[in-house]
């Protein structure tokens, strides 16, 4: 009888154990679960008004390098590609998109980076590009500082923290 | 006996734990869900910001889903919406609220986990207006609160009412 219910105990804190792992992965925001990578490579096309804050963007990112984020060409497929927008009723300022199949999308919304500093523009990219690298928004307001914060700052490069969560993902 | 006995029911009961769960996993989650991330120009959990980046904010019931369009490569879905109280702004009758995210092509597209709307049900609505498509788009999540009882809704526009108070008018975050 005793032998039956340890048995039993066993076996649901096994299942429990489970469970609590599978919410666990489920709660780990920093990382979005996917990402435009490509064998080490996001190879990127499309155009932007603001290239040189993407220049700057793109940079910052690369200087951590694991992963290399370089124009497409003709002997790679395209893993992202950027455009414009111009929106006034919508609140981003700058949107990545994942699809299971074909490209990934980034889009710039220029009816706010018009009027933003040059902090502010490569700002945007830079968190974007982040998403591309499969890492997820910050909420919280101890993360403000750094890159990966949901909501536009004047951050140019990757923070410490963002730095972590690259190399979570892409440290070998 | 008896030992095997409840170790097969505990694992029967354990199966079907399981099976119930994947069931309800596989049946209520859309097939394919296409998500957009995307970087906030103000913080959507500071009410005095949100209210001040906003024209309008008011309560309103769904009445229909009145059309789809795909912006930007997206789709987003419109709703006939009857204002009930006004909080910012002036608005009356009944008026379009437009909803990013919405379904095109068996893919479910959502932004920022921003569930539906749902016809019959009441929400605050936070929007900005759209000239060249004459309709109100909502704040994803922050912007279309359901409202459950007659309570809440006079404690949400308590909150409004308060933030409009203290709004800060939207700028360019240079």
């Amino acid at each position: 009888m005793m032998k039956s219910r340890k048995i039993r105990f066993l076996l649901l804190l096994t299942f429990a154990l489970l469970v609590l792992s599978l919410t666990a992965v489920a709660a780990d925001v920093h990382s979005l679960g996917y990402n435009s990578v490509d064998a080490n490579e996001i190879r990127w096309g499309g155009s932007n008004y603001y290239s040189s804050n993407r220049t700057t963007a793109i940079a910052n990112w690369n200087s951590l390098n694991h992963i290399n984020i370089a124009p497409d060409d003709a002997w790679h497929v395209e893993d992202l590609t950027f455009s414009d927008v111009n929106l006034s009723d919508v609140t981003w300022t700058g949107r990545y998109t994942h699809t299971p199949i074909g490209a990934d999308k980034i889009e710039i919304n220029n009816y706010y980076l018009n009027s933003d500093g040059d902090p502010e523009r490569t700002n945007t990219f830079l968190h974007e590009l982040g998403h591309a690298l499969g890492i997820g928004d910050h909420d919280s307001s101890q993360y403000s500082s750094i890159a990966m914060y949901y909501v536009q700052t004047s951050i140019t490069s990757p923070q410490s923290h963002d730095i972590v969560d690259y190399n979570n993902l892409w440290a070998p | 006996m008896r030992i095997a006995l409840n170790i097969k029911r505990t694992l029967i009961v354990l199966v079907g734990v399981l099976i119930l769960i994947t069931g309800y996993i596989y049946f209520v989650t859309p097939k394919q869900i296409v998500y957009h991330s995307y970087q906030w120009v103000i913080d959507p959990s500071d009410d005095s910001k949100l209210v001040g980046w906003a024209e309008n904010v008011f309560i309103g019931k769904v009445n229909s889903q009145t059309g789809n369009k795909t912006r930007i490569g997206t789709p987003e879905t419109q709703f006939s919406v009857e204002v009930l109280d006004n909080i910012k702004g002036k608005l009356d009758g009944t008026i379009t609220v437009n909803q990013q995210g919405g379904i095109e092509q068996g893919k479910l597209y959502l932004f920022e986990n921003d569930k539906m709307l749902e016809v019959g049900k009441t929400y605050l609505f936070i929007t900005r207006y759209s000239k060249e498509e004459n309709w109100h788009t909502l704040v994803p999540s922050y912007g279309d609160i359901l409202i459950q009882d007659e309570m809440q809704k006079k404690s949400l526009m308590d909150r409004f009412i308060n933030a409009h108070r203290t709004q800060i008018p939207f700028t360019s975050n240079q």
